[in-house]
C-alpha cells in the first residue's frame, strides 16, 4: 500500500477506492472548514496554477515541496481502476448534487499552447471555482481570440458551457483516451484526501512528471499499485507496445529477440497490456514483484 | 508597451531573469521585439513550442507590475508570454533556432553559441 493509502485508505482499501475521499462534506466535515476550503479553491487557480510554466514555480523546490506537503498528491491508475473511479465520482456528484465536467490539461495549454480536453473534474471544486473552459467546448463556431470579443466569449463559455458529463460519456472518452496512449491520473489538487480531478497527460507535458523527473519532488506523481509483466511463451514480438512506454521501462532486444519490462522504472499506467493483442502483458499487484514492493 | 500583433501587446521586461532562462552554461533569448508569439490569434506562431524535443520553452500569462491591484487580480490571462523555462535542459539541436520564422532565438551554450543567420 502507497503513502496516501496507509494515511487516507479505508481498512486496506486503496485511498481512491474509499468513498469517503469523493464526498466534499465527509471530508471537510463542519461548516467553517467547508467556508475555507471554498475559499481556497477559488484563490487556487488565480493565484497559482496560472504560474505552471513560471521559472521561479516550477523550478523552486522548496516550494514545490512545501506545495505537495500541503495536500497535493496524485498517482497513475490503470484504465479498469480509472473506470471505477469515475463510478465512484459519478455517484458522489448525484449524491452531492455537483457536476461532472470535461476540461481542458492546463498543462498542455501552458506548454504546447493547445487546448486539449482530457481531463475530467468533479465534485464541489469544479462547482466553485471559475476555471477557464472546464465544461465541454463546442467544437465548431468558437474560436479563441484576444480582445473584448475573447472576454465576452470566455463570459458565456463560463455561464453556459460547463455541461455535465455521464458516466457513459465518460467511459468512452476514457476509451478514446486509451488509444491516444495517455496515461490516466488519479488526483487530489491541495486537499488531500479529497479526490477531485482526473488526467489523461504524456510524458512531453505533464507538470507533476515534471515536478518529479525535473525538480525531484516524488509527491506529486506516485507509481501505480500494479506492475507489467511480460510473459515470453505468448509474446510474439509484434512490436505494438514498444511505442506506448513513455517511463523507458519496456525494452526490446534485438539480438535475443525479446521485450522485458523493468520493474523498478514501471509506473503501471497498463498502456502496454491494453496495447497488447495477445494479452501477453498482464497487470499484476505491486506487492507481487520483490524488487518494487517498496517503491513508489 | 508596444504592439506585436494585432490582438495583444506584449510587455517588455528589460533585463528579465526570466526571460534568459536560468542556468548560466545554457542561455536561451527569446527577442521579444521580433517574437511573433501569440496565444489565441490565430496568425501568432508556436512553432517553438511544437518543436523542441525536450520542452525547454513554455508560456503564462502575464503579470501586471501594479502593486496596487490585489494578487489574485493582477494575472491578465488575455495576454501571453513565451519564456525558456527549461532552458538548462537544452540539448543543442537548434531546431527552434531554425523554425523561428522571425529568428528571434538565439542558444548559448558554454562557448557554443546558435544563432539565425542573419
Amino acid at each position: 500500500m502507497c503513502t496516501w493509502c496507509n494515511q487516507h485508505g479505508d481498512r486496506g482499501h486503496k485511498w481512491y477506492e474509499t468513498f469517503d475521499n469523493y464526498l466534499f462534506k465527509k471530508v471537510f466535515p463542519d461548516e467553517a472548514a467547508q467556508q475555507n476550503a471554498k475559499q481556497k479553491i477559488a484563490g487556487t487557480f488565480a493565484s497559482t496554477e496560472w504560474r505552471y510554466s513560471d521559472p521561479e514555480f516550477i523550478r523552486n523546490q522548496q516550494f514545490l515541496k512545501e506545495r505537495a506537503s500541503s495536500g497535493f498528491g496524485s498517482q497513475i491508475i490503470t484504465k479498469e481502476e480509472m473506470l471505477k473511479v469515475v463510478k465512484l465520482a459519478d455517484e458522489a456528484v448525484k449524491r452531492e448534487d455537483t457536476i461532472m465536467v470535461v476540461g481542458h490539461c492546463p498543462c498542455r495549454l501552458v506548454y504546447e499552447g493547445v487546448r486539449d480536453y482530457v481531463c475530467i473534474g468533479f465534485g464541489m471544486p469544479v462547482a466553485v471555482s471559475m476555471e477557464v473552459g472546464y465544461g465541454r467546448l463546442p467544437s465548431e463556431g468558437l474560436t479563441e481570440f484576444g480582445g473584448r470579443e475573447w472576454k465576452e466569449l470566455r463570459r458565456e463559455i463560463r455561464k453556459g458551457v460547463k455541461v455535465p458529463l455521464k458516466y457513459e460519456e465518460a467511459e468512452q472518452l476514457i476509451e478514446e483516451w486509451e488509444k491516444r496512449g495517455l496515461w490516466h491520473i488519479v488526483m487530489s489538487r491541495g486537499r488531500l484526501p479529497l479526490i477531485e480531478a482526473i488526467c489523461n497527460c504524456e510524458k512531453r507535458y505533464c507538470t507533476y512528471w515534471m515536478n518529479r523527473f525535473r525538480s525531484g519532488v516524488k509527491e506529486y506523481v506516485l507509481k501505480g499499485h500494479f506492475i507489467a509483466r511480460v510473459d515470453p511463451l505468448s509474446c510474439t514480438t509484434c512490436g505494438q507496445c514498444w511505442d506506448r512506454c513513455q517511463f523507458g521501462a519496456l525494452h526490446y532486444s534485438a539480438t535475443s529477440k525479446n521485450v522485458d519490462i523493468d520493474p523498478t522504472a514501471c509506473f503501471g499506467c497498463g498502456l502496454c497490456a491494453s496495447a497488447c493483442p495477445n494479452q501477453a502483458i498482464r497487470m499484476v499487484p505491486r506487492e507481487e514483484i520483490p524488487v518494487a514492493q517498496n517503491l513508489w | 508597451m508596444y504592439q506585436s500583433s494585432k490582438s495583444e501587446a506584449i510587455e517588455v521586461i528589460l533585463n528579465d531573469e526570466a526571460s534568459r532562462g536560468i542556468s548560466k552554461d545554457v542561455q536561451i533569448t527569446i527577442d521579444r521585439k521580433k517574437c511573433n508569439f501569440s496565444m489565441y490569434d490565430p496568425t501568432g506562431c508556436q512553432k517553438c513550442l511544437r518543436i523542441c524535443p525536450v520542452n525547454v520553452f513554455a508560456t503564462r500569462p502575464i503579470e501586471k507590475r501594479n502593486f496596487s491591484i490585489p494578487p489574485k487580480e493582477r494575472i491578465d490571462p488575455t495576454v501571453w508570454i513565451l519564456l525558456p523555462t527549461w532552458a538548462d535542459w537544452c540539448n543543442g539541436c537548434g531546431a527552434c533556432v531554425q523554425s523561428c520564422p522571425k529568428g528571434a532565438i538565439t542558444i548559448q551554450i558554454g562557448k557554443k553559441s546558435i544563432a539565425p543567420p542573419s
